[in-house]
């Protein structure tokens, strides 16, 4: 299995589910983070801020007023409170309402337009270095002739806040990291699992043989049943299309065969005439013989040559105009002598219609083909005075409020023309109307063949002369013209 | 620098008197230069000198400065000697100056030492032996303790004779309230206004038990006298000027006890106050790198068996401080814990009630 071993260069649906899924859960993730670390962060200041606090009411219990002056003797449990932060720096200053120091470590700042409060107020600051958690704290108190608010003020450096908010949030996101993994774990089992039956039919795909056509098994999941029914159908259709080249092969043979054995009759008859003048008509038939014969074979190369090419997809900017008049100098410099009544009308509108006017994309080669085993057909079925008239027109079509241009193409002919019964029989590849005896039965069929590469409509038809009329109704192409 | 090898040179500050020069910022520079000096090795390398600054007696700490010197020839030591609340307005008066003269800051006060390190002027420094300081003697990696000294009755064994030795503070208060005629001035401690860790010790008893204030009552009614110098107050337990010294550095009072068959030590047994001397490399140092190897080797192995071995001064290190401590050793030690706490008496405030207090019972009669 050579094919197995080759890595693909295509994307993997499944590392784009997991990359997708990932993305996802990273969202997630970053989203759980923010949210921890401000939950962290509220939770750490919290904690610390009550040490602050409880540190302050120590303090503030043992402060009263002696004989009109604030004494405040810091109880050593306060301290003890701010210890329990334990490597934390501590700043505080006590002082009265009228900003008078009471007793100090530093030097500090008091908050700006504070109110003296028994409810604390909290902030950050930057201090001695630090960043520092501030706080503020006052009572009132009462004399016998004087009453003042005591504010104490503590600062204390953050490490044991910046301790509980970093294991706070690394065991938060330990977990939420855990659920990750996991998700995504489950996220990789769901999608093997949902693969699975892709990859059976892609073994039972890889070790089929090419003989095979055997419809695949349908499996549950409904997506991958409808994948499994596509590539049934697509399996019944390459089935069809194989056994028609197998039809069209025999036919070629069968043609070419029965074609050469008519010359090798004619021939053989001939080789055994004695007389000069039977013989002159043995070769002759031999000759119409051999030149039916070449007539089949370049008609079978122009089938096959359409079809290659319609299956290669070459497209480039034709003037169908232009191709017209050059199929028609071919033909007409073949039938100069004929007796044959030939007229080409080009509509003003596309003679004078400037450069696109004549647009379409398609095959030049192709279409050229098309054209001139149109007019071919109508020489060859009509009678020897025929008169084929060869138009090319305009039509404009509304479609659902939008209007496309049309170019087509009619050729018109006095001959015997095809009853509408077996208008679609002609298409066929080999059959012929039986009228004329040198129809390869491929003409119309290749005219077929390229209309329907090319998107456009073949209509047979009676025409107003009596015999065939051939319309081939190309969309014209619209380079930047408005419709 | 080279010139100036005056060692050993001892400090005349542990010969007491100067109390005038209480606050001046005198130190006693001892370039310690090590045994090497003798061996040419002037030339052999560059020397790199650290200046530390201390309270801790030049002559107790001699010998573990010398086997620094001698491990590590490419650091010389100049050691300063100098009184707790010196050494506190030194630094802050150096941080103020800008001054980078001081690397390292050792001291018995370890409630000064906090405030230093509170200040923000100490250095962070981990060290390999962390696990192995106790977590009361260090503090945010910067305050290392490095002794532990036991804080210890002193007394005259001539003196002494007939008398029941006090179990527990309250016996110390009944024993002087019972025999006031002998005790009286016979009683000396640290002056906890010019002494840092004399204020230290008193302040830890504040803390540690309310029979103190009986104590203090016997003390005051005994007219206890003060002294600014360990050596000071041994030297008149040692002569019977005194018959107890209270609240003594238990390291020194071994080391005299050891040498002089008249002093003895006592542990109280309801609780013995442990108080260990710290160091922190200073913020601004410039020879940080010299100070963290000379902290690392007070804390290391090494550095506390020579202590153990060759110094007075009783290593914290539990297998070591075994050697040291006296043999009545009670389980009531009570190890002065480092943090926030020691703050309390710090603030100026309550220093100030305290220090109006302790003058008004113990300020000696010439200075009132």
């Amino acid at each position: 299995m050579k094919h197995a071993s080759k890595r693909l260069t295509q994307k993997s649906m499944r590392h784009r589910l997991i990359l997708s899924m990932g993305a996802g859960f990273l969202a997630i993730l970053t989203v759980i983070c923010i949210g921890l670390w401000g939950y962290a962060q509220q939770a750490a200041n919290e904690s610390y801020d009550r040490l602050l606090h409880g540190a302050a009411l120590a303090i503030l219990e043992r402060a009263n007023l002696a004989s009109g002056e604030v004494r405040v003797d810091i109880p050593y449990s306060a301290f003890e409170i701010l210890g329990l932060a334990k490597e934390d720096r501590v700043f505080y200053r006590i002082f009265t309402q009228d900003d008078e120091t009471i007793t100090a470590s530093h030097n500090l700042r008091p908050k700006a337009n504070y109110k003296p409060s028994e409810s604390p107020v909290y902030w950050d600051d930057a201090f001695s270095g630090e960043s520092v958690r501030f706080m503020q704290q006052a009572r009132f108190l009462t004399g016998d002739n004087r009453s003042l608010w005591v504010i104490v003020q503590f600062g204390q450096t953050c490490i044991a806040r910046h301790d509980m908010i970093a294991e706070l949030f690394w065991r938060g996101f330990a977990v939420a990291l855990f659920i990750t993994v996991v998700g995504l774990l489950f996220v990789w089992i769901a999608i093997n699992s949902a693969l699975h039956p892709l990859i059976d039919v892609e073994q039972n795909l890889r070790q089929r043989d090419i003989s095979d056509f055997t419809p695949l098994p349908v499996t549950p999941p409904r997506e991958v049943a409808s994948l499994v029914l596509s590539i049934n159908g697509f399996i019944s259709r390459l089935k069809n299309n194989l056994d028609h080249s197998q039809i069209f092969i025999a036919d070629v043979t069968h043609q070419i065969r029965t074609a050469l054995s008519a010359l090798q009759g004619q021939l053989e008859l001939a080789s055994k005439e004695q007389s000069p003048e039977l013989l002159k008509g043995r070769i002759e038939k031999a000759e119409r013989q051999n030149r039916q014969t070449i007539h089949l074979t370049n008609q079978l190369l122009a089938h096959a040559m359409v079809i290659h090419r319609a299956d290669q997809k070459i497209v480039s900017d034709i003037h169908l105009a232009d191709l017209l008049k050059t199929v028609l100098q071919t033909l007409l410099r073949e039938h100069v002598k004929s007796d044959i009544d030939f007229s080409v009308n080009i509509a003003p509108d596309i003679e004078n219609g400037g450069k696109t006017a004549d647009l379409i994309a398609g095959d030049s080669i192709s279409i050229r083909e098309a054209i001139s085993n149109v007019i071919d057909n109508a020489i060859k079925h009509g009678p020897a005075n025929n008169r084929i008239d060869i138009s090319l027109f305009e039509h404009t079509l509304k479609l659902r409020g939008r209007e496309r241009k049309q170019l087509i193409l009619q050729v018109d002919d006095a001959g015997p023309g095809i009853p509408e019964e077996r208008r679609a029989k002609v298409l066929e590849r080999f059959y012929t109307t039986g009228t004329g005896n040198d129809g390869s039965g491929l003409g119309l069929s290749i005219v077929d063949e390229v209309m329907r590469s090319h998107k456009a409509q073949l209509r047979l038809g009676h025409s107003a002369l009596g015999g065939l009329s051939v319309r081939m109704i190309f969309t014209r192409k619209t380079v930047g013209i408005p419709t | 620098m080279s010139a100036q090898s005056l060692f050993p040179l001892i400090s005349p500050l542990s010969a007491c008197s100067a109390r005038s020069a209480k606050y001046m910022l005198f130190a006693i520079t001892v370039l310690l230069t090590a045994m090497l000096a003798a061996i040419p090795a002037a030339f052999s390398q560059e020397k790199t000198e650290i200046d530390i600054w201390s309270t801790t007696d030049t002559a107790a700490f001699e010998s573990v400065i010398r086997a620094f010197e001698t491990a590590n020839p490419d650091i010389e030591i100049a050691y300063h000697e100098i009184t707790t609340n010196a050494l506190f307005e030194h630094v802050l008066y150096a941080r103020d100056r800008k001054d980078t003269a001081i690397d390292l800051v050792i001291s018995s006060a370890m409630d000064l030492q906090v405030k230093l390190v509170n200040e923000g002027l100490a250095s962070p420094f981990s060290t390999d032996r962390a696990g192995a300081t106790p977590s009361w003697a260090e503090w945010r990696n910067e305050l290392y303790g490095f002794t532990y000294e036991p804080i210890v009755l002193v007394y005259n064994k001539e003196a002494f004779r007939g008398y029941p030795l006090p179990k527990t503070h309250s016996d110390l208060a009944d024993l002087l309230i019972n025999n006031l005629p002998t005790f009286e001035e016979k009683v000396g401690t640290y002056d906890a206004a010019s002494s840092g860790a004399g204020y230290l010790f008193f302040t830890q008893d504040a803390i540690q038990s309310d029979k103190i204030f009986r104590v203090i009552e016997a003390l005051s009614r005994a007219k206890m006298r003060t002294y600014d110098y360990t050596s000071a107050i041994l030297d008149a337990v040692a002569s019977g000027d005194l018959i107890l010294g209270y609240n003594v550095i238990g390291t020194y009072a071994l080391e005299r006890a050891s040498k002089d068959p008249n002093v003895g030590i006592f542990q109280f047994k309801d609780y013995t106050i442990v108080m260990s001397r710290t160091a922190f490399i200073y913020k601004h140092s410039r020879k940080k790198r010299e100070a963290e190897r000379f902290l690392e080797f007070l804390l290391s192995e090494t550095g506390q068996e020579k202590m153990a071995r060759d110094s007075a001064l009783i290593p914290i290190s539990p297998d070591m401080r075994r050697l040291k401590l006296p043999a009545d050793s009670t389980n009531a030690y009570l190890p002065i814990k480092m943090g926030i706490g020691l703050l309390t008496y710090q603030d100026p405030l309550k220093r100030r009630y305290f220090l109006d207090v302790w003058n008004s019972i113990f300020k000696k009669p010439e200075e009132q």
